[in-house]
């Protein structure tokens, strides 16, 4: 068998219209990384046997599919998963000027995800984001998004023989699930007996799909895969820049947004990360061998910055306990001919304080500043926090 | 090898083929498979097309 080397992958995602019902996704996405297991909870099967071992058999526990995915954070695909934690509020623009799409905490839209290895893919369908993390690497944005999926399809086999001449179905092995085949839609191609259909029907029952009239011949128990899709990009951006980042700190958020306008007026940083967490939770549900919903919970966020230390201010608003607000804008490529707009995020958080605000001596190196911030929520703002992103996409596409 | 066309408004760039313009049909490799294309079913133009 040919060996795969990880670079020929991609990641392939697409908003749900319902959180338990799948979509083909056909949008592609650069990764840096993922990996998002299936974690069937394979325990010892204990019972009194008459034997000494300590089991014959695994049982299964309550499945999770949950992991991470890594992306330079060009402003079209970070909006996918800006999207897969908080909710899209409102689009305006056009394709000459950019998009303007601003999320602000709610409920973020559910994913189908394709993850291929090699031909074959592994569908995720139900994914929610849980933990958006920003954070930049020589110089370079990357973002992180930690979530959790309903389901998954990737390798199933075969239950009921195919003999040859005209098959127009298929019956999935339930000894992975009661309904195997969850996940599969019409138009995915899947790969039996060596054969590559196109499904045309998925039975309700979830064992069952079916294919135009196909000459295919394969035993009960021969594996059937999802076939990875080609990848189809349209025009990839740069990821967002350090280089290109200001952030602005003041006592409330307008005077956060004014410091962030310019350079000038702007807190110089040494290392900038953030992360907003919906504080995601698996709800057990009858019927769903996973989780059965997922659901926001109590939402969180942090911001650390670290920066020259040039007098004890940030140490006195820390120990006094003093409301500060942040404006972080990422600026990126023009999207204008005339240069008057471009992309951009902006990360906008209402009230934040120090949790730590430590100045730390150590010989030969200038002393800095290293805070953690803690996102809260702002009673005069009635707000928290606000991401706009400034891209080339269209608003529909989220 | 087979003919799809680009059936969205899309233009994209395919690892392997290069761009494909929006609405614009071209041969692909084998075991090409993406929803924003559809087959052309053969004829005697689209064979001589490259």
């Amino acid at each position: 068998m040919a060996n795969s080397l990880a670079d020929k992958s991609f990641l392939a995602l697409k908003p749900q219209v319902a959180a338990a019902t799948p979509i083909l996704p056909a949008l592609f996405a650069p990764l840096v990384s993922v990996n998002i297991p299936l974690d069937p909870a394979f325990s010892a099967s204990r019972a009194m046997k008459g034997i000494s071992w300590e089991s014959d058999d695994l049982l299964k526990g309550k499945r999770t599919i949950k992991g991470d995915i890594e992306i330079w954070a060009d402003p079209d695909n970070l909006a996918h998963l800006v999207n897969m934690v908080c909710v899209k509020t409102s689009t305006a623009g056009d394709a000459a000027s950019g998009y303007t799409h601003i999320f602000d905490p709610g409920e973020g839209k559910s994913y189908s995800l394709d993850i291929p290895r090699s031909t074959y893919a592994q569908r995720l369908y139900g994914w929610r984001g849980t933990k958006l993390s920003f954070s930049f690497e020589d110089n370079k944005m990357k973002a992180k998004i930690t979530g959790e999926a309903l389901g998954q399809f990737y390798a199933v086999s075969l239950a009921v023989a195919l003999t040859g001449a005209g098959m127009t179905s298929a019956v999935f092995k339930t000894d992975y699930d009661l309904r195997p085949a969850d996940g599969l839609v019409i138009g995915d191609t899947i790969i039996v007996g060596g054969v590559e259909v196109i499904l045309t029907s998925v039975n309700a029952n979830g064992t069952t799909v079916g294919f135009a009239s196909t000459a295919v011949t394969s035993a009960v128990g021969d594996p059937v895969y999802l076939k990875a899709q080609t990848p189809s990009f349209t025009a990839l951006q740069e990821p967002l820049y350090f280089g290109n980042t200001l952030v602005g700190t003041g006592a409330d958020s307008a005077a956060a947004d004014t410091a962030a306008a310019t350079r000038a007026a702007a807190t110089m940083c040494e290392e900038i990360t953030a992360e907003y967490d919906t504080g995601l939770q698996a709800h057990p549900g009858s019927g769903y061998t996973g989780p059965g919903v997922l659901l926001n919970g109590v939402r969180t966020g942090a911001v650390n910055l670290t920066r020259l230390f040039t007098d004890p201010q940030q140490y006195q608003k820390w120990i006094e306990n003093v409301k500060q607000a942040i404006t972080i804008i990422a600026t990126g490529r023009y999207i204008k001919t005339d240069l008057s707009t471009s992309e951009k995020l902006t990360i906008k958080i209402n009230k934040v304080k120090l949790m730590t605000n430590d100045e730390p001596l150590e010989v030969g190196q200038y002393i800095m500043d290293k805070q953690a911030y803690k996102m809260l929520y702002d009673p005069t703002d009635g707000d928290a926090l606000t991401i706009t992103i400034v891209n080339r996409t269209a608003g529909t596409v989220y | 090898m087979a003919v799809f066309k680009n059936k969205t408004k899309e233009d994209f760039f395919i690892p392997d083929v290069g761009l494909v313009r929006a609405g614009e049909e071209k041969e692909m490799p084998e075991g090409f498979n993406n929803s924003n294309f559809e087959k052309v079913e053969k004829t005697q133009d689209n064979k001589t097309k490259k």
